[in-house]
């Protein structure tokens, strides 16, 4: 390429020399030489050629002194931008490519106005553009640079005054012109070069903020926000721009179709720079409100590499937790939020999730107020609180995790580990693997057990007390959840990717599910009648509570009809996650075909604090919710 | 402070120095920009194109984790799933917003926890399994359907010139 260009430039200046020489040896004089130069349109043609050939040089010569030496991307580009060389640095050339065209059809409409120095001004801006991409570039450059020498401030700086007094030169010219003589091409000139006076500003300003930048010794958080607004005000700009130039020329000429192009990309690169900014501040914000700080302590008990910039987490760099449970660097995440809203591991979409968290915190706050004051109000919360739950329990990325989050909500044990899974009542799969369940022994009633009819309060909820294993004990440790209790048979029917080891782990996932939502129904019974009753007599069992048991099973899920719940969702196993709540409806409600007999077991089982809690008399706002959400149930499931 | 990027390009590059994938090498081509590399792939075993050694170049945007890097063989490489001018189009390489095919779905895009080495792997597994159903280069990916023992040929041709062999007279 450099040999083709330097033949190009010797062959113009021979061609040149050797049609001046003609010119004279055939005219003797000067001025009938110029005269038959001016009229050949052969030696006008290799004249304009050798002026462009000239211009290309100051290019170059300018090039080097601002710019020094172009980095293999830039230079491409600027040898794409003179040769039309075939080059494969697809933006600039694309960018190039544009123009060109751009600048062509604008030049259509005036093309009264061609002439020599109409060619020459088109190529003049052609290269000022030029100048302006490399700047950027050359800008953006100093995030990437490890070094950063005096030099490159000197002639950025450089680069950054002229082309900035060269843009506002021409755009003053071209208005003054414009005034005086009336709309010509000028308009378009002043135009484009109005446009790179904007570009030329941003430019500006994110060198300042590089800059800064630079100077700080430690990382500057704020950096990444600045330079989206920095971009919001300068597409802001060029919007205005091509809007007044489009008035403009509605009122000189006709409608300027060759602007509606530019136009539309400004007016949607302005749409997405504020896209960007509203949401990167929604995520910053719930990120510095809601998502926790990882101590160093926890820090030191998992891997604590930030994913995002492969470098070790430490405590005094605050690391954010999502709620998918993955860490990162506060500042790594904040420069994500800025792309994407989602976890950089999992894609789990935070807001989805957020929401759910959220989902679950109004149910919280539904637990407070219903204890504040339990009428309609807590009614209507407590029918209201278990769907929000329910999506955020179904997730597919983040529901372990999430399930650890509801853990931490309701205090419960070793929640959405694999901890549960042995649980005697929610533990399907597997009652002949273990048969020590079947000889479970409800443990003694808590004082506080729950009123009449409803889940007695019991802080960490069901925690077996299996007969004879002394192993359960390890379920009281929240933080470690014992591995232990799944026998080695029941780990291998969930490894590997065969149908069967699927259909294990998704059956292991639903019973943690329907641990969960069995806590929250607990909590939200618990809130409509709490300040209203207290403990009753654990013996009684009336009418009333065969309801209560039905309730509580369907609430806890498959406890009198493992078998069922098996067969169920072995066939249904293949399903996506959104499918999996109905699912756990069909399957809460298989289970709810127990008969009367079964009171005691599922009351006894999934609060193990509390065997047979009796309903001796009952509100009729709990009332009224039970039935309620009894007649939903009903109403979603006709097979029952 | 410079950039993370540069501070992730520099662990990433010491990760790949002392722990080297096999068949896998990557450098920047000059100390001084490291968002300039190239690699060397070698052809996986048992297929068309194993034994080859096809360079490429990445190239890393200035915001590196947090965009994908740009990836282009510099040999010529006739492969479904990579254009005539040498791009490779896989779907980790697509940033999530845009979606140059169309049914890429948003799980197999680029996300901050890809790396380079995990680029490198899957173009190694594309070269061995190329996807035809989204195909880059049309006419390779037809070859690749329609005339196997042509495309193998080419491939072929293309191994011995990256390891400086004559061709094959067949």
């Amino acid at each position: 390429m450099r040999v083709s260009a330097g033949l190009m430039i010797g062959g113009s200046c021979v061609a040149t020399a050797a049609t001046v020489l003609n010119a004279f040896a055939i005219n003797k004089q000067f001025y009938p030489s110029i005269v038959y130069l001016s009229k050949s349109n052969a030696s006008m043609a290799v004249l304009y050629v050798q002026g462009l050939v000239l211009v290309y040089l100051m290019f170059q010569v300018l090039k080097s002194i601002l710019f020094g030496d172009l980095r293999a991307a830039e230079a491409e580009a600027s040898a794409f931008i003179v040769l039309n060389n075939k080059n494969d640095f697809q933006h600039l050339s694309e960018r190039t490519w544009h123009a060109v065209l751009e600048t062509c059809l604008a030049f259509t409409v005036f093309r009264d106005d061609f002439s020599a120095i109409f060619v020459m001004q088109f190529i003049g801006l052609l290269f000022i553009k030029c100048f302006h991409w490399l700047a950027d570039d050359r800008v953006d450059m100093m995030e990437r640079s490890p070094v950063i020498t005096l030099r490159f401030h000197l002639r950025m700086l450089v680069v950054l005054a002229t082309l900035g007094f060269a843009d506002s030169y021409f755009v003053s010219s071209a208005y003054f012109t414009t005034i005086q003589r009336g709309a010509s091409a000028q308009i378009v000139f002043g135009f484009e070069y109005a446009i790179l006076l904007a570009l030329v500003l941003h430019v500006a300003i994110k060198y300042l903020l590089h800059m800064h930048d630079l100077r700080n010794t430690q990382s500057w958080d704020n950096k990444a926000v600045y330079l989206l607004y920095a971009e919001l005000f300068i597409n802001l700009i060029r919007c205005l721009l091509y809007g007044f130039f489009a008035c403009i020329m509605l009122r000189v000429h006709t409608f300027p179709l060759f602007s509606v192009r530019p136009f539309y990309q400004s007016v949607r690169a302005l749409h997405k720079a504020f896209l960007d900014v509203v949401l990167s501040r929604r995520a910053i914000n719930a990120m510095n409100s809601q998502f926790p700080v990882v101590s160093a302590d926890e820090l030191a008990t998992m891997d604590a590499t930030c994913i995002i910039c492969r470098e070790e987490m430490t405590g005094e760099a605050s690391p954010k937790r999502l709620p998918c449970s993955h860490v990162f660097h506060a500042h790594c995440l904040r420069s994500w939020f800025q792309r994407q809203q989602t976890c950089p591991t999992c894609r789990t979409d935070i807001w989805q999730v957020r929401n759910g968290g959220s989902g679950a915190g109004n149910a919280a706050d539904a637990v407070r107020n219903g204890v504040g004051n339990n009428d309609a109000g807590a009614q209507q919360q407590a029918a209201a609180g278990v769907p929000p739950f329910l999506p955020f329990l179904g997730h597919q990325f983040g529901f372990p995790q999430q399930a650890a989050a509801g853990a931490q909500i309701v205090g419960a044990q070793a929640g959405g580990q694999p901890a549960p899974f042995p649980h005697p009542i929610y533990f399907a799969p597997a009652p002949a693997n273990r048969p020590e369940f079947m000889n479970f022994v409800p443990p003694p009633p808590v004082p506080m057990a729950g009123p009449p009819g409803m889940f007695p309060m019991m802080p960490p909820p069901p925690i077996p007390q299996v007969n004879g294993t002394t192993d359960n004990t390890d379920y009281t440790a929240p933080a470690n959840p014992s591995y232990g209790l799944l026998t080695t048979e029941e780990l291998q029917r969930m490894e590997g990717d065969t149908r069967d080891a699927i259909i294990a782990r998704i059956q292991a996932m639903d019973n943690i599910m329907i641990l969960l939502e069995s806590v929250q129904m607990q909590m939200v019974q618990l809130a409509a009648v709490t300040p209203l009753r207290r403990p009753a007599d654990a013996a009684a069992a009336t009418t009333t509570t065969n309801e209560v048991s039905e309730e509580e099973t369907a609430a806890s899920g498959s406890n009198a009809a493992p078998e069922t719940n098996e067969t169920n969702v072995s066939t249904d196993t293949p399903t996506e996650p959104p499918v999996r709540n109905s699912l756990f409806r069909n399957n809460s409600f298989h289970s709810n075909q127990p008969s009367t007999s079964s009171t005691s077991t599922p009351s006894s089982s999934v609060p193990p604090t509390s065997s047979g809690p009796s309903t001796s008399a009952r509100t009729p706002e709990a009332e009224e919710v039970r039935q309620r959400r009894l007649a939903r149930l009903l109403g979603e499931n006709p097979n029952t | 402070m410079a950039g993370y990027a540069l501070k992730r390009l520099m662990t990433e590059y010491k990760e790949l120095t002392t722990r080297p994938p096999e068949g896998i090498i990557a450098a920047p081509i000059d100390e001084d920009n490291f968002f300039e590399w190239e690699c060397l792939i070698t052809g996986p075993e048992e297929t068309c194109f194993a034994n080859g050694v096809f360079p490429a170049r990445i190239t890393f945007p200035q915001d590196y984790p947090l965009s994908p890097p740009k990836m282009r063989f510099t040999c010529g490489i006739f492969h479904p799933n990579i254009y005539a001018d040498g791009r490779v189009c896989i779907s980790i390489l697509h940033a999530p917003g845009d979606d140059p095919t169309g049914y890429e779905s948003s799980n197999e895009r680029w996300s901050p926890v890809q790396s380079i080495e995990k680029i490198l792997l899957s173009v190694v597994s594309m070269l061995a399994e190329p996807n035809d159903e989204s195909p880059a280069n049309v006419s390779a990916a037809k070859m690749w359907r329609e005339d196997r023992t042509q495309f193998e040929k080419i491939a072929d041709q293309l191994v011995r010139k990256t390891l400086c062999l004559p061709a094959s007279e067949a």
